[in-house]
């Protein structure tokens, strides 16, 4: 957004809510940043002339969004691109504290790995939903208690689920050994750099 | 059927007959719209429709500066885009004819008033 323009609170509100609603149904960052400047200066001209920002986006602002929503292709393989970040940057979280407990003799179950990766995805998947619903006006913060609530549950009920049979089912174990748990630690250490580099851009 | 629905196809070659006059930017664009009588019309509307008629090559834009406030995008027509008006415009003077048809007139309701 152009800080520079003098927008009403309730303007910058909606941009802000059209910005976050728009990336969580995973369209492209171009056509989003097009379409907020666009409307962002359509804001401005419109309240310097003094027409109410329902004259730009309907008198249902959840409306607008859809429309708008709509319109744009969805990017899902630049989506999935950031997806598989996520999933690989939460898995080096758990794989660096296991390489300083257990040294360089990294060993993980298979149903171990699958869970943390259901795990993360579904965090990704819950939070995705609930950003999404709390950008489009109008909802009551009843509504999003509920939904923060119920999702909280619904995870924690399958995190425990796979916590329990981790411990209770036994699964085909891999062991990295030493050369693995390096050559692991090493392209682990490359992807976080590599993150931060590409995060600083 | 809401007047939303039905302007949905009709809009974009509105947007590109008026584009065809001159270059125009969003906000001036809008108010051309409204001027022509599409006053139910939310004028944010149009950006969606002129990021894909862009995509779609059927416009082209720039950025100018502007004495009154931000930079504005200026939209023009490329050839692409006039053809695609031409179109429209065939397409729309077909489905006036067909539909004009199909209603009945003015006359025809206030006769048939008339003999009841």
């Amino acid at each position: 957004m152009n800080s520079e323009l003098e927008l009403s609170r309730k303007s910058k509100r909606f941009l802000e809510d059209l910005r976050v609603y728009l990336i969580t149904s995973r369209k492209s960052l171009d056509d989003v940043n097009e379409i907020i400047n666009g409307l962002e200066n359509h804001l401005y001209e419109a309240e310097r002339n003094g027409k109410p920002i329902e004259r730009i986006v309907g008198r249902s602002p959840g409306e607008y969004m859809e429309m708008v929503s709509g319109e744009l292709t969805t990017d899902n393989k630049n989506w999935f691109k950031y997806i598989c970040l996520i999933i690989f940057g939460s898995l080096s979280f758990m794989i660096f504290p296991d390489i300083i407990i257990m040294g360089l003799n990294l060993s993980y179950t298979i149903l171990e790995i699958v869970s943390r990766i259901v795990i993360s995805v579904m965090f990704i998947l819950f939070a995705f939903v609930y950003i999404k619903y709390t950008a489009i006006p109008g909802h009551s913060v009843t509504g999003r208690v509920i939904l923060l609530l119920g999702m909280t549950l619904l995870f924690s009920a399958i995190s425990f689920i796979m916590i329990y049979l981790n411990g209770n089912i036994d699964s085909p174990i891999i062991h990295f050994g030493t050369v693995g748990t390096m050559i692991v630690a090493v392209v682990m250490i490359i992807f976080l750099i590599g993150l931060v580099v590409w995060a600083a851009k | 059927m809401s007047l939303t629905q039905m302007l949905k196809g009709i809009i974009d070659g509105c947007l590109l007959a008026i584009i065809q006059n001159g270059e125009v930017y969003g906000y001036e664009l809008a108010e051309k719209l409204e001027g022509f009588g599409f006053d139910s019309f939310s004028e944010g509307t149009i950006y969606p429709l002129l990021l894909r008629m862009q995509k779609e090559e059927l416009v082209t834009s720039t950025l100018k500066k502007s004495t009154a406030g931000p930079k504005r995008k200026y939209y023009s027509l490329t050839p692409k885009g006039e053809i695609e008006l031409e179109k429209f415009i065939v397409r729309w003077n077909t489905l006036q004819t067909n539909v004009n048809r199909v209603l009945p007139s003015k006359s025809d309701i206030e006769g048939d008033d008339m003999n009841e």
